[in-house]
């Protein structure tokens, strides 16, 4: 997971990219119900992924990191922009490619306790994607459904049992066998570990790590915590309001962080040993509210560095590394 | 109750535990499939007959009059061939009648005095104004009673959980519309709609089933509505979405069995509710149709007759003790449901 490109080559090939992605979710209001506002939770989103790679996405509570999973997974439909796979724009897929498409992206899911259906066995569960699609028979299907339990940490002996007797890592090995059952090529992990406590967490990510290396997965990992992102991305984005703000290499970011907001957030990780030095920065004013982003740049009213320029124009995404191939990009007029 | 899932028996536990609801549903089963059976017990119809060196079952086959040596091909008249001559004066000749041996809808012809009797050995609950035995209208009303309101329990149920569970599904614009459409339904006055229609068409049980259906499902579609709208939003339901369930696999295999509690709980309560609709309908005279053994029509026979007791009495303990015993069970079943008793410690 953490094998760093730097070569050019395949970095061109791109299993996923998305562009200029938006979802206006629109306010109701007044006496005919008309729509008076939207609250843009994901405004005009741009990025590629490499095959077999991990891009981290990180932002704080509200910021679109969800609404951009479910679109990426055509749960909901975008308002806006186009989002291709392998060269495919899958938002033009409609019924039978549609159900093949969910083939190759497949979600694992933030609370284990709501993801699994309550009523299904483990074994129900995890076989259930190669029913419904119809793949082998009733015979191939249950030594398939073995191979995943015990691949992913499970035992087969516990295959009759009822989400609710297992815990919440184990209940979150289930959602992880079921999302690969089909095989995928991109897996979208929505937080899939911040339901979980920290020793059990690890194991997750571990189980995570070795799958996408057998599976040849490419992974978006969604998750607020940067330690955890730290660990398994190869390229994060830094999302605010529903927009890119920060967006380069784990070692680039993680080494230095350009925006000012990026800082803040990045400053929040908890220090690894009470001698450790570093300075917290300190955000004062609140996150605006969805319905009335500030004019010019997001950030502006909470940024410490704000000029008039920032109240007025919108900073666009740019690469201030100089390098194509180890790229950093920022939106902000600092740079 | 291995096929049930761990929650559901957990339930059916707790409502074991609950003895007044369990024992008052053995009590009904027992009651009902004794009273599905009642052509065996409370019968006109003589169980066997010997007859000229042959058996004859008349509960199980038909036998014409021809066979007993009448004249007529219809069914025969067992009570009358067994007091012919031809057939007394044979000793090997048998006929073995059930333990109450009237039928519903039998008149009785030998009353010491003019119907309705009041109780005596021979008619242990007295006849109605036709000398009907009473008691024999009791057990095959209850039967009717019984099977009705179950037959509109199902059928209701099925078309609530449809159209709620689209509504809820759904949502939008189509659930909009239903749910005015539901209003605009529910805004009717149920029982005069009944009682016109019941006079525009020959009244029949189907009649009546298709009625009470266009009716019941309402109440039960409010629920399972609020439950799809909350269903469609779990992740568990995301989850197959992704994987590629279509809307039907969704709809029947991931939501609607976590969705039972509902319709479990509003089942007795609608039973009672269709005994009691169903007594009152047959009483104003627009119910079930008229050799039809029910409560309600006796009661209306006592409304006539108020000086012969037995017809008001007996039907309305009957009703009472029914509808008792329906609620707690009603009573039970939401008590095991409740969620509460999850966060509670026993003591």
């Amino acid at each position: 997971m953490r094998k760093h490109t730097s070569s050019g080559g395949d970095l061109h090939k791109h299993i996923i990219s998305v562009r200029g992605l938006k979802k206006h979710f629109p306010i109701k209001g007044g006496i005919l119900n008309r729509q008076i506002g939207a609250i843009r939770a994901v405004d005009t989103v741009s990025f590629d992924v490499e095959s077999n790679k991990t891009l981290g996405i990180v932002g704080e509570s509200g910021c679109g990191k969800s609404t951009l999973a479910r679109l990426i997974n055509r749960l909901i439909e975008p308002t806006a922009g186009e989002i291709y796979l392998q060269g495919d724009n899958i938002l033009a897929w409609k019924g039978g490619a549609l159900r093949r498409f969910y083939r190759k992206i497949q979600v694992v899911f933030q609370d284990p306790y709501a993801s699994l259906n309550p009523r299904f066995s483990m074994f129900d569960i995890i076989e259930e994607p190669l029913r419904i699609n119809n793949i082998d028979t009733k015979r191939l299907r249950r030594k398939r459904v073995r191979e995943l339990i015990e691949k992913s940490g499970l035992s087969w002996d516990y295959r009759n049992r009822y989400p609710h007797e297992f815990s919440g890592g184990q209940r979150q090995r289930i959602g992880i066998a079921r999302a690969l059952a089909l095989h995928p090529e991109i897996l979208i992990c929505d937080e899939p570990v911040s339901a979980l406590d920290v020793s059990v967490q690890a194991q997750i990510l571990n189980l995570l790590m070795d799958l996408q290396d057998e599976f040849k997965l490419t992974v978006l990992f969604i998750s607020h915590d940067l330690s955890v992102v730290n660990k398994v991305s190869d390229q994060v984005i830094v999302l605010y309001c529903g927009k890119i703000v920060e967006m380069a290499s784990r070692n680039r970011i993680f080494k230095k962080q350009l925006h000012p907001y990026a800082q803040a957030l990045f400053s929040a990780i908890p220090k690894s040993s009470p001698h450790e030095q570093k300075e917290r920065t300190l955000l004062n004013v609140e996150p605006p509210s969805p319905r009335h982003f500030p004019t010019g740049c997001r950030f502006h009213p909470r940024c410490p560095h704000a000029m008039d320029v920032c109240k007025k124009t919108e900073p666009q995404l740019e690469n201030v590394s100089g390098s194509e191939d180890d790229f950093h990009r920022v939106a902000c007029h600092l740079f | 109750m291995a096929i049930l899932n761990p929650i559901l028996s957990k339930r059916w536990e707790n409502f074991k535990k609950i003895r007044r609801g369990y024992y008052s549903l053995i009590i009904l089963i027992v009651t009902y499939l004794v009273a599905l059976g009642a052509e065996l017990w409370v019968n006109n119809k003589p169980l066997v007959v010997y007859y000229q060196g042959t058996y004859y079952y008349p509960v199980f086959f038909f036998y014409s009059g021809e066979t007993f040596g009448e004249d007529y091909i219809a069914e025969a008249q067992y009570k009358e061939i067994r007091d012919r001559p031809a057939f007394k004066d044979n000793p090997d000749n048998v006929m073995l009648f059930p333990f109450i041996p009237y039928g519903y809808n039998e008149s009785d012809d030998n009353l010491n005095a003019s119907p309705p009797t009041v109780p005596d050995s021979r008619h242990w609950l007295g006849t109605d104004d036709r000398g009907r035995d009473l008691l024999t209208r009791l057990i095959y009303g209850y039967r009717v009673s019984l099977s009705f309101a179950l037959v509109v329990l199902v059928l209701s149920t099925i078309v609530g959980v449809a159209i709620g569970a689209v509504q809820g599904y759904c949502a939008g614009v189509l659930d909009l519309i239903c749910q005015r459409v539901i209003e605009v339904v529910s805004a009717l006055p149920f029982l005069y709609l009944l009682i016109l229609l019941a006079s525009i068409f020959d009244p029949s049980i189907t009649l009546l089933v298709i009625i009470f259906c266009a009716f019941r499902w309402i109440g039960l579609s409010y629920f399972m509505r609020a439950e799809f709208l909350r269903g469609r939003k779990i992740e568990y339901v995301e989850a197959a979405r992704s994987i590629g369930v279509s809307r039907v696999g969704i709809m029947a295999r991931h939501i609607l069995p976590n969705t039972i509690t509902p319709i479990i709980t509003l089942a007795p309560f609608s039973v009672a509710a269709s005994i009691g609709l169903l007594s009152s309908l047959d009483f104003l005279g627009f119910g079930v149709p008229a050799p039809t053994a029910s409560w309600g029509e006796i009661l209306s026979q006592a409304h006539a007759n108020l000086t012969s007791y037995h017809l008001s009495v007996f039907p309305l303990i009957c009703l009472f003790i029914t509808l008792l015993l329906v609620s707690f069970v009603g009573e039970a079943v939401r008590e095991a449901f409740d969620p509460k008793a999850y966060f509670r410690y026993k003591g």
